[in-house]
């Protein structure tokens, strides 16, 4: 029974989130200008939308709970003689999806402390890993090289000052800045 | 007229300086391989392609984007004649008769009308634009906050209505890209917004990690998920091109024309991009095509209508990007996202202020089309190589030129989280069916929607009838209802299978 209404999530959700904002832009700070807008009404309006169409949403989907998802282009497989066309449903793993965001969380948060080279050159082998690629010959020669390269170009070429790390991960990085010439 | 071909040939001669042209010839390149690889599409290379230039001054790099634009429409088609992969959601129809063509034992013709078809339509964009751009930018020298308002709210309304899919969800991602762009500090009152006491909110969210994560790292989340399976390539093809002669061209010149017509119009109307004209340009030609009952079967007819009008539909994109600063369709956002980082605001003025930028930008297209015709004839096999690459690979790199573009604005990791938190959102828009495009577009001009329309109320002491009385703007708002209705009809009119979702392809 709860299948049925699966779709509903979304906009319940982000129903939820404008009502919380909404409410936000009662307490915005300022002082009014006469007769003139103020600050709250622009996003007011906005979320008034929001909430509006959310609402519509929700009721069409209570009354005819199956006709939820629109068909998107990449879910058509178009044949040749232009006879219609099927959606398709593509197999998924959840804990690809899961390992992957953490791996660009862990990536972000450890990129000041491990330096650009050694955290780029683990999240590169980590996430060729995690999308199912195995030969780890050519991962190893992808991610040494993808990192160097990246330093290179956007330190050397670009100008960039990229997070070299904390001892004894900085070492790496200023090794590696004086040997490609990298002041 | 003398005046504005005396300009062009000025914008000639800037973009054969060494700087410009070699940022014309990287982004053909670039564009042509974003557009073969089945997991990167166009709008996103654009995306990525936009720190990069950064460091450029402008003229390269509005040339740069606009180059990958244009051969981004025709690289995809490769693929989609020899693999049967559209490498965009635009190159779907070239399924029905390019790979019909192809696998009816001649491939080489078939990249040949398309290379043709692609080149025929770039040159009649370049040619319209130029004529239509000035006359354009005169009359939009006249208008006010009002008609602004009034031609913002129009381009929402069509990306959302003919975006196709579920307008409901197309208008909830507009208004989270508009409530987006209202984070931070309000520029009138120096009011908080939606900060809750973060100083990395107060200084706003800016479109850039909104479009570098939802297009970039939400795209390779989704196919993460998937678990990068690439589509198989069908045996080893024939990758030469033989262009038609010019006698089987001229027969084509109905279709030829029908379909540039499409492409323009498509393009110039905001939201309608190539993917929307090249599949409706298909279906002009089964209703007036000579051969319309041998659609599908593999006939030159059904390569160059959906060609035509995809390549044909960027110049009409950039007629409202220069002159009134609007962007139609994802790519061209990314290039007014290019024109504001380096502190030009595109409109009727630029046409008196930056007239080499913009004769430049023109002189461009009429290149990079050649140049794309030659890239397309001679470099099509090493084009194809890239399919070979894992896409594990291929992703991982994706990710990592988001996450250093973003960074390289600032050079502050706040603006990394952003991307990721842009990124998931992308990833669960997508789940959801919510369109991307819709956002960015939202982000982008949400600002200038809020400062045209406050200042119409201030100017026009809060009289919002205004809109409906001067004559431009009562104008608009009447094509911007039509827009809203539009679906309604194409509702009670359809067919079951045209509900499609193509306003992610730009």
């Amino acid at each position: 029974m709860l299948s049925r209404y699966r779709g509903l999530v979304p906009y319940l959700l982000v129903l939820a989130v404008a009502l919380a904002l909404a409410w936000n832009t009662f307490h915005f700070q300022f002082t009014p200008h006469g007769d003139r807008p103020g600050p709250d009404v622009w996003p007011r309006a906005i979320l008034a939308l929001i909430i509006v169409t959310c609402l519509v949403r929700i009721l069409a989907l209570l009354r005819r709970p199956f006709s939820s998802d629109p068909v998107m282009l990449k879910d058509v497989l178009e044949t040749p003689s232009g006879a219609g066309a099927q959606t398709t449903a593509p197999k998924r793993y959840p804990l690809l999806l899961v390992t992957g965001i953490g791996l660009t969380i862990a990536y972000v948060a450890l990129l000041s402390t491990l330096g650009f080279f050694i955290g780029t050159a683990l999240y590169i082998a980590t996430l060729i890993r995690t999308g199912r690629y195995r030969r780890w010959p050519v991962i190893a020669v992808v991610a040494l090289g993808g990192a160097l390269a990246f330093m290179f170009v956007f330190m050397r070429i670009v100008y960039l000052s990229l997070p070299i790390g904390v001892p004894p991960f900085a070492q790496v990085s200023l090794m590696l800045m004086q040997l490609m010439g990298i002041r | 007229m003398l005046e504005v071909l005396h300009q062009l040939a000025g914008g000639f001669l800037h973009v054969l300086a060494p700087v410009n042209f070699l940022a014309l010839v990287v982004g053909l390149v670039v564009g042509m391989l974003v557009a073969v690889l089945p997991g990167l599409t166009l709008v996103m290379g654009v995306v990525l392609a936009l720190p990069f230039t950064y460091g450029m001054s402008i003229t390269p790099s509005i040339i740069l984007l606009t180059a990958m634009y244009v051969s981004g429409t025709y690289g995809g088609a490769i693929t989609s004649i020899l693999f049967r992969i559209p490498g965009e959601p635009m190159d779907v129809p070239l399924l029905w008769d390019g790979f019909a063509m192809a696998r009816a034992g001649q491939p080489a013709q078939a990249l040949g009308w398309t290379l043709f078809a692609a080149m025929t339509g770039g040159l009649i964009t370049a040619t319209i634009m130029v004529t239509l751009a000035v006359p354009f930018a005169k009359v939009a020298l006249t208008f006010d906050s009002p008609e602004y308002f009034s031609i913002v709210l129009f381009g929402f309304t069509s990306v959302v209505a003919l975006g196709g899919g579920s307008m409901a969800n197309a208008f909830i991602s507009l208004f989270f890209g508009m409530l987006v762009s209202t984070v931070g500090v309000d520029e009138i009152y120096g009011v908080d917004r939606f900060t809750f006491g973060s100083s990395m909110l107060r200084d706003g969210i800016g479109y850039l990690p909104v479009m570098v994560g939802a297009y970039g790292l939400g795209e390779v989340l989704v196919r993460l998920e998937q678990g990068f399976v690439s589509p198989p390539l069908e045996g080893d093809r024939s990758i030469a091109t033989r262009l038609p002669r010019f006698a089987d061209a001229w027969k084509l010149r109905g279709t030829f024309g029908r379909a540039s017509l499409v492409g323009v119009l498509c393009g110039i109307v905001p939201g309608a991009g190539a993917t929307i004209a090249s599949f409706v340009s298909y279906g002009v030609e089964g209703q007036y095509g000579k051969r319309r009952r041998e659609l599908g079967t593999g006939i030159a007819e059904g390569i160059v209508a959906p060609q035509v009008a995809s390549t044909a539909s960027v110049g009409g994109h950039m007629v409202p990007l220069l002159t009134l600063g609007i962007p139609g369709s994802g790519a061209t956002a990314v290039i007014l996202g290019a024109f504001l980082l380096h502190g030009v605001q595109p409109g009727p003025q630029i046409f008196e202020t930056q007239s080499l930028l913009v004769y430049a930008i023109f002189a461009s297209v009429f290149l990079g089309v050649l140049g794309m015709g030659l890239l397309g004839y001679f470099a099509i096999r090493p084009l194809i190589k890239v399919l070979y690459l894992p896409e594990a690979i291929v992703s991982v790199f994706v990710v990592l030129f988001c996450l250093i573009g973003a960074y390289s604005e600032h050079n502050n990791l706040s603006d990394l989280w952003m991307i990721v938190v842009f990124g998931v959102i992308g990833y669960l828009f997508e789940r959801w069916r919510f369109p991307i495009a819709p956002m960015v577009l939202g982000c982008i001009l949400g600002p200038v929607a809020e400062t045209s329309f406050l200042t119409t109320m201030i100017s026009y002491r809060n009289d919002w009838t205004v809109f409906f009385t001067r004559p431009v703007s009562a104008a608009v708002m009447a094509l911007t209802a039509l827009a809203l209705l539009y679906p309604f009809y194409r509702r009670f009119r359809r067919r079951p299978h045209d509900a499609l979702e193509p306003s992610r392809a730009g």
